[in-house]
């Protein structure tokens, strides 16, 4: 196909973009045009990543009576480090140039090679700053798909790692992938991935969030059904538990099914840390959310409604403190919430240096100056400070939300029918999480149903020479994990003693 | 609509719990009341009494879970009796199951009445506690049996917390032992009876169980547990407050929980915790009951006018949910319940014990002549 027939029919197939380059060449006396999208591919290798090698082929086969970009012929001679394919239908070579492939075009072939260069500006692996850990690695994933699944494969090497490409959305045509251990993850899981993958059918899937929506497993709930982190070093220890990763194209957040709610309160640093301090951190994320959800509830029943229910001292100093404050408990805690969650969101946009001036302003002197000034009593601002410092002790910024929005409906109930309302709102809250599924495991997992073997790893943190098992929860297919680790050591004494 | 595919529905655990709840919520607060009414002061004794007297239950959903695997009660009796009279046998059970549901809902929302929302209206709490209780029950028997499973350590704590009182427990209200005619004690056994009312449930539960060989061992296990609970409960509650004191309540155990006293507590006593513990897993009981009633009702087959298919079970839980809350507007209050409690008793047992036993015996009979012609 001539050069200008095949510019003629991109540019039909994709307008006139700003962006896209033509070259024509004529090298060893054949005529050719290099098509590219600027931008994407690195322009300044094209000479020796393309252009040689190009030249160095046509050499090879001068006066020959051959196609010049016959597949036998010209993928075996061309000399490049990058990965070529060899192309006929214009449809298929528009879609690889939006990709940021390099298209060659002859009037002598009815072939079109297509090269790939990528050449687009990507950042570097960082530490991701909503899951930050005191140790561990600091890398975390970046928008660059190539990239992400580096980072697993850097962790994991082993063949039987898998993974799998789909397209998703019809104009972004964004690139999913899906990684999965074939010995571990179940087979039933990961066809259920699949199948919910390929029942999509959008326009655009412009960040994993999309996908997280429309796979997940009950549409209407508030809690998160699947795990998104940015955290490499977490998405490996999910695939060795069996479960299946989901990396989505542009999106840093990588989607790991299936999940329970005591998951998303584990974090891989428990493990870097020793057994008695991961315990220890577990147990006080248990602390620190059951306090962040209960305690505003709690003071509002205990206080407005049940004032019997508090010992006498307590209830005294409590009055004594709230005694020319106009407000009802419920208001002031509602209107304590109201501001925290404004300085949140603001402390989100704010630059950094702005944001940590603009707490420290909010935090102490707004504080003191609403209490100061009689709108606002010292015991609610206590409790709600503590509410919100506890809310986010857990490594999950999604169930976090969940909880911060739930916490609402906790001190209505509270607020109406006192502890009774607080045990029947949590009770409801509850009871919705036992309806709750992620592809096919009980969210409650290992609590309900009872996993006796998996809960030992639950509350608190197993020593790694006990887990000699994998998590049943996720029905991986190997269960065993590791032997006998103490073994050298037992030897090692055994000499010892003989030696003595 | 959501359909309910028994099998394999329940794993042992979730069948353990799903059995192991409603025994321990349904009479938890006024148990003590008939053995010490009816006995006096070794009105514990009571408990093993109505323990022997319950046990050959689970023999009987042994011999039916063998004989009919996979089938409910509401499925096998027609099977037994013939369609015309099980369904009236089905119809009578269910009757039975609604009155025992209606009955404790009573007690749920007098508790919470009286102690804890007297301010807010009696409609309101009610509403409230059937809506809550349609909610789950609606998405079926796992997720029933997993929010029982999941409030195990409030069950742990209602344990414990019967064991605290002990500090004010003195041996010389529990004497003497063995005093009354044996005849007063099977009467006070009979009569307790109804503790292990929920038992009942193995004859629907069983079909849903993955693991039929587990079925009998694990309700026994269950029942063990609860009898255990509850004949150490009954011994301390006897040993604090005297057979007489007790009877003057009408919450006993609630007040045996206010004589914990443990320094620098949150809260002025840990009674409020222990009602609010008992109160999640009676919303948990009262769950289990209307699921196994709507489905009780959906497998009679009743038809709609205009379909041909059977009316689902969710549907029938919303009508049932607004008929019982409905009821409990209109039944007459605690105190009046009370008052014709044995009745009660008594209607409960020959319908949810009675009739399966009768059941059993028309199976043994329909064997024998079978194997006769």
């Amino acid at each position: 196909m001539p050069p200008e027939a095949l510019s003629h029919k991109l540019q039909k197939l994709i307008g006139n973009p700003w962006d896209l380059a033509h070259r024509n060449l004529c090298l060893n006396g054949q005529r050719l045009e290099v098509i590219y999208l600027r931008g994407l591919v690195k322009e300044e290798r094209i000479d020796q990543a393309v252009i040689g090698p190009l030249q160095d082929f046509l050499a090879t086969i001068e006066g020959s009576d051959q196609d010049l970009f016959s597949t036998d012929n010209f993928l075996p001679a061309l000399r490049t480090a990058t990965e070529a394919r060899i192309l006929q239908d214009p449809k298929q070579a528009a879609g690889l140039l939006l990709e940021g492939w390099i298209l060659i075009v002859s009037n002598e072939s009815k072939f079109i090679p297509a090269l790939y260069l990528p050449g687009w500006t990507k950042r570097p692996p960082s530490e991701p700053p909503g899951e930050k850990a005191l140790r561990g690695p600091r890398e975390g994933f970046t928008e660059d798909l190539l990239e992400n699944i580096t980072l697993i494969r850097r962790w994991i090497k082993d063949p039987r790692l898998r993974v799998e490409e789909k397209t998703i959305g019809k104009r972004t045509k964004t690139k999913i992938l899906l990684a999965f251990l074939a010995d571990l993850a179940s087979p039933e899981l990961v066809r259920e991935v699949h199948k919910r993958l390929d029942a999509i059918e959008v326009d655009a899937v412009l960040e994993s969030g999309y996908l997280e929506e429309l796979i997940t497993d009950e549409r209407l709930t508030i809690f998160p059904l699947i795990q998104a982190t940015e955290r490499s070093d977490k998405v490996t220890a999910a695939l060795l538990e069996g479960r299946v990763a989901i990396l989505v194209d542009k999106s840093p957040r990588v989607l790991l099914v299936p999940v329970t709610i005591n998951e998303l309160y584990q974090s891989p640093e428990d493990y870097y840390l020793g057994y008695w301090l991961g315990s220890l951190l577990r147990m006080i994320r248990l602390i620190g959310n059951n306090l962040a959800i209960l305690l505003p509830g709690l003071y509002v029943a205990l206080v407005q409604v049940n004032p019997e229910l508090l010992p006498s001292h307590l209830l005294l100093n409590i009055a004594g403190l709230r005694e020319n404050f106009p407000f009802p408990i419920v208001v002031e805690v509602l209107f304590v919430a109201l501001a925290v969650e404004i300085f949140y969101e603001s402390a989100l946009r704010l630059p950094q240096s702005v944001a940590s001036v603009g707490g420290v302003v909010s935090g102490i002197v707004l504080g003191y100056a609403t209490v100061q000034s009689g709108i606002i009593s010292s015991p609610t601002l206590v409790v709600m400070i503590i509410s919100t410092i506890s809310l986010y002790s857990g490594p999950n910024y999604d169930v976090s939300i969940a909880w911060r929005i739930l916490k609402y409906l906790l001190i209505l109930g509270s607020a109406l029918l006192g502890v009774f309302g607080l045990a029947v709102t949590a009770a409801l809250i509850l009871a919705h999480t036992a309806t709750l599924q992620s592809f096919g495991v009980s969210y409650l997992a290992p609590w309900a149903p009872l996993q006796p073997a998996a809960l030992s790893d639950a509350p608190v943190r197993k020593p790694l020479w006990l887990k000699k098992r994998r998590l049943s929860t996720y029905r991986p297919q190997e269960m065993r994990r590791q032997g006998n680790t103490r073994q050298e050591d037992i030897s090692f004494r055994k000499e010892d003693e003989e030696n003595k | 609509m959501k359909r309910i595919n028994k099998h394999k529905a329940l794993s042992p655990r979730l069948f353990f719990f799903l059995l192991f709840t409603p025994c321990l919520a349904f009479t938890f607060m006024y148990f003590p009341l008939t053995g010490a009414r009816v006995i006096g002061t070794d009105g514990y004794l009571a408990i093993p009494v109505a323990f022997g007297l319950a046990l050959p239950i689970t023999m009987v959903a042994r011999h039916f879970t063998n004989h009919y695997p996979g089938l409910t009660m509401i499925e096998y009796t027609p099977l037994i009796i013939g369609k015309t009279l099980g369904f009236l046998y089905n119809l009578l059970y269910l009757g039975g199951l609604l009155m025992i549901t209606i009955a404790f809902l009573q007690e749920v929302i007098g508790i919470a009445y009286g102690f804890l929302i007297n301010r807010a209206p009696l409609s309101f709490v009610t509403l409230l506690m059937v809506g809550a209780v349609v909610y789950i029950s609606y998405y079926g028997i796992t997720s029933v049996a997993r929010l029982a499973s999941f409030l195990f350590p409030a069950a742990l704590f209602l344990g414990v917390t019967i064991l605290l009182p002990f500090q004010n427990w003195r041996l010389l209200n529990i004497l003497p032992i063995g005093g009354e005619p044996i005849g007063t004690y099977l009467n006070g056994g009979i009569q307790s009876l109804y503790i292990f009312y929920p038992l009942t449930l193995i004859f629907q539960a069983a079909a849903f169980a993955d693991r039929r060989e587990k079925v009998f061992p694990l309700s026994l296990l269950a029942l063990g547990l609860i009898f255990l609970l509850y004949f150490v409960n009954s011994i301390g509650i006897t040993g604090v407050f005297t057979a007489e004191g007790i009877t003057r309540y009408l919450w006993p155990n609630m007040e045996y929980s206010r004589t914990i006293d443990l320094p620098f507590f949150l809260f002025e006593e840990v009674g409020l915790v222990f009602n609010i513990a008992w109160g999640v897993l009676s919303y948990s009981t009262i769950t289990i009951f209307f699921f196994f009633l709507a489905h009780g009702l959906a497998e009679l087959g009743l038809k709609s006018k205009n379909s041909r298919n059977p009316v689902s079970y969710q549907k029938i839980l919303i009508i049932l949910s607004s008929i019982i809350a409905g009821a409990l507007q209109f039944t007459p209050d605690l105190n009046i319940i009370r008052a014709h409690f044995s009745s009660v008793q008594m209607v409960g047992g020959l319908l949810l014990f009675g009739l399966p036993l009768l059941l059993f015996l028309c199976s043994l009979l329909r064997v024998y002549f079978w194997r006769k012609t």
